[in-house]
């Protein structure tokens, strides 16, 4: 019993003083911490500013929609004859796309810290505790924190966006219908993707071996990403399409989650059509099924994992000869010149493909170009072309749309540190003066990009003839290592062995320049490409030749400009204050 | 008394402990022996609870640990072989989550984390995260949250793992306190010397078997050899480790 005058503090103390309530703490501070043993598994931010990152992309976007819906703006636009109920139709299935997509990234991200793991065995299972308490207070962390997200994403949406399209309403029971609708809508749409993947989990945990479900889980976490990217990019075609919902049973956007619980919305708002409410009645029949189906797998999978943890850990040593794809011998005496490169590129590919924080990382990045190169192929394919016609802009853009998100994510995830204390081995054998990380990094970006742009050349050749599609394919290529080098300019570490980079300092800048850089270079060069094959195909190698000899100068130009070329470990913040030595002494 | 009686552990019908049986009264300091994949920590992990065994039975004052198990680990102290600790809690923290758990008053449990923390000398560290912490850092956290709620029965897995000479040698007298106390210490390690020095008691487990149990005396007198090392080389080792010294040597010099 809490006394009455007690402050917040102390009563939390006092819950945190009871077992049970300790415990759940304990596993909702796991979803926001590293679980690496030096704790280097999470990006280090506190729980508010995770909080506030989720919350800010939904308020911002509300807080900009004030201009569609803004009466005032409307007048002075004369734009008279708006229905904001109507209006509203694509914003309300944005923002339950946005919070479906944000609230099952977090929890494909968090996918290992949902289930206790081995610490948890080593340090738990000893203590006076009951398996079954372990078993509450992990669900009901996991409950909770769900419920957080949830509400963290959408809060601030559920009040301004009503606010927005309600603000002409003559009583506020209109505001609060629709906000509470509004409201009901997201959340639900977030409780069914978390809920669904926790199913997922859980059932995938009941059914495989765990050696099999370990395998199978970055490669599904990555193909997860890859639908939840592609669902956030339908909201810019689906809201257009949804009018063709009544007349097509078979359409293809009723097995589109959002649109169900968009039916659901507009249900409680009594504004949805025939086929909507429909697809509403299908939103609440699947949150009730992922409901019942994420506990149950949830206990089965408990029992079965969680329980056996000490066997595992006994029966478990892997002892498999490794496999590699790419032809090693051949490339230590082509491409990889010293002991360095070979030592260092080894290191680096196991690292990105065995290291689960880095494969997914880079999986979500070469996941969101995947989605939007075949969005882009789509809407190449879309436009009405002759034959004999020259490709299209769209079609020679789509791989390097791919190209730009493969080379930044390798880029991206080349600065996260995969074990820190285990960098001892690099310092103590390699020279302080190493000169080829960059070119090394270099070799490991296009053995991403090499194979498939080499797959594509037969099948440009084929459909553009020989001058075409092998000038694209060296326009492409050319383009990829200039985008490269540009990207490894400074570059002095070895990948995944050095600190976290000062980001916060260049944030908002380095976005814009990614930005810029993306429309660069996947629309103005396959822009450029298209104008010079309109004139003749034989441009396009004069062009891969300009993008290499940029490369060149470029690594020429740079290199004047960088005075130490030192190998880190550690990234400083640059200092706030320099010298200037103006008197050269 | 703690007792294990014919101890069976198989993973896929193959054993890992094959019927061990043992007793370890209170006051007596068991060493446990074996090579790497002898079954030691399967073992240790039968007697703590963590795993029910194949057939046999651990029996805590003649009661089956299984029928109560969580008064068991109420009494029960355990420094496993990992440090696998939270890295994002303080020291402090981790005893404290530790202590809550195992139901302590909190007063006691701040005024003994408090004092072990200072007798290990970790007090002006206890704010600091797990994850800043050396091996012998976290293996003495690992001691503290074993002993600071006074358990009847304590079973170190390799305890002295990361803890420099001086750690060491207070661990080594501690146990020794301990064991006058009328504690019930089972002490599992590779270390022959510590094991010789510190147990009143003996048994050598070789592929999941027991091959010697008794006092180190005994023990030594079984196999006729002079040092517990060289009966503990007679009863385990099946290789020539003189002959591998020397293969190696070559190996290194090798072309």
């Amino acid at each position: 019993m809490i006394a009455p005058g007690k402050t917040l503090r102390d009563r939390k103390e006092l819950l945190l003083a009871q077992p049970f309530w300790r415990l759940v703490s304990h596993f909702g501070m796991r979803l926001f911490s590293g679980t690496g043993d030096s704790g280097e598994g999470g990006l280090g931010l506190s729980v508010s500013a995770i909080l506030a990152m989720l919350a800010a992309p939904g308020a911002f976007i509300a807080i900009l929609l004030f201009d569609k819906y803004s009466s005032l703006l409307r007048w002075l636009r004369g734009n008279q004859a708006f229905d904001p109920y109507a209006a509203s139709l694509p914003d309300q299935y944005f923002f339950l796309t946005f919070s479906m997509v944000i609230t099952g990234i977090v929890t494909v991200l968090k996918w290992d810290s949902i289930f206790p793991d081995r610490r948890d065995y080593m340090n738990l299972a000893p203590l006076p505790i009951a398996t079954r308490r372990i078993f509450l207070a992990n669900i009901t962390a996991i409950v909770l924190i769900a419920l957080a997200f949830a509400i963290d994403v959408n809060c601030v949406s559920s009040i301004l966006f009503p606010l927005e399209v309600t603000m002409e309403q003559p009583r506020f029971f209109f505001y609060v219908q629709f906000a509470g609708a509004h409201f009901v809508g997201v959340m639900l749409a977030s409780l069914f993707i978390f809920l669904a993947l926790f199913a997922l989990i859980g059932t995938l945990m009941v059914l495989l071996p765990d050696s099999a479900f370990r395998r199978i889980s970055i490669y599904l976490r990555i193909f997860i990403v890859m639908l939840l990217l592609g669902l956030l990019t339908s909201t810019f075609a689906v809201p257009q399409l949804l009018r063709t919902l009544g007349s097509d049973p078979h359409s293809i956007l009723r097995w589109l989650p959002p649109v169900w619980f968009l039916g659901l919305l507009r249900s409680l708002v009594g504004k949805a059509d025939a086929a909507l409410a429909q697809l509403g009645r299908l939103g609440w029949q699947a949150v009730i099924g992922v409901g019942v189906l994420a506990p149950a797998a949830y206990i089965a999978s408990y029992y079965r994992y969680f329980i056996r943890i000490p066997e595992t850990i006994d029966t478990t040593l892997r002892n498999r000869a490794p496999r590699t794809v790419l032809p090693i011998a051949w490339m230590d005496q082509l491409v990889l010149h010293s002991p360095f490169e070979q030592a260092t590129y080894r290191f680096t590919i196991k690292t990105l493909l065995r290291s689960e924080r880095h494969s997914l990382l880079f999986g979500a990045f070469a996941g969101l170009g995947l989605v939007l190169a075949f969005e882009t192929l789509a809407s190449a394919f879309s436009a009405a072309s002759a034959p004999g016609d020259p490709p299209n802009v769209e079609l020679l853009s789509a791989p390097f749309v791919l190209a730009y998100f493969v080379i930044c994510g390798l880029r991206f995830v080349f600065d996260i540190p995969a074990e820190l204390r285990a960098n001892w081995v690099h310092q103590a054998i390699l020279h302080h003066e190493q000169r080829e990380p960059a070119a090394l990094a270099g070799k490991v970006i296009l053995t991403f990009i090499l194979p498939w742009v080499v797959v594509c050349l037969p099948l440009y050749v084929r459909a553009w003839g020989w001058s075409i599609g092998a000038g694209h394919v060296a326009v492409l290529t050319a383009a990829c290592s200039l985008l490269a080098k540009l990207l490894l300019h400074r570059f002095h570490k070895i990948p995944f062995t050095c600190t976290y980079p000062t980001w916060k300092q260049s944030a908002t800048v380095m976005i814009l320049l990614y930005v810029l850089g993306f429309w660069g270079f996947a629309f103005l060069l396959p822009g450029l490409e298209r104008s010079l094959i309109m004139r003749t195909p034989l441009f396009l190698w004069i062009l891969s030749a300009l993008l290499l000899l940029a490369g060149v100068v470029l690594r020429r130009f740079l290199a004047v400009e960088v005075v130490d070329t030192s190998l880190i470990f550690e990234e400083k913040s640059p200092s706030p204050f320099e010298i200037l030595n103006l008197s050269g002494r | 008394m703690l007792e294990a009686r014919g101890l069976t552990k198989c993973y896929a019908s193959i054993p890992a402990v094959s019927d061990v049986s043992f007793t370890v009264r209170p006051g007596e300091i068991l060493g446990y022996l074996g090579p790497n994949g002898s079954g030691k920590s399967t073992t240790v992990k039968m007697i703590t609870g963590l795993m029910e065994p194949t057939r046999g039975e651990v029996l805590f004052h003649g009661a089956n640990i299984k029928h109560d198990l969580l008064t068991y680990k109420k009494l029960l102290g355990y420094v496993p072989e990992e440090a696998l600790l939270y890295p994002y809690l303080t020291g402090w923290e981790y005893l404290e989550f530790v202590g809550i758990l195992r139901g302590m008053d909190h007063q006691l449990l701040r005024k003994r984390a408090n004092a072990l923390l200072e007798l290990f000398l970790l007090f002006p560290y206890r704010h600091a995260t797990i994850a800043s912490y050396s091996k012998g850092m976290r293996q003495r956290i690992l001691l503290i949250a074993a002993l600071m709620h006074d358990p009847e029965v304590l079973v170190f897995d390799e305890p002295l793992s990361g803890l420099d000479v001086t750690s060491a040698m207070i661990f080594r007298k501690l146990v020794k306190s301990l064991g006058r106390q009328g504690k019930i210490i089972f002490y599992c390690s590779h270390v022959l010397e510590v094991v010789e020095k510190l147990c009143s008691h003996l048994l050598i487990l070789n592929r999941g078997k027991l091959v010697a149990h008794g006092s180190v005396n005994e023990v030594r007198s079984m196999t006729g050899l002079a040092t517990l090392e060289d009966s503990f080389s007679h009863l385990v080792q099946e290789q020539d480790a003189e002959q591998i010294a020397h293969d190696i040597v070559e190996v290194m010099g090798a072309p």
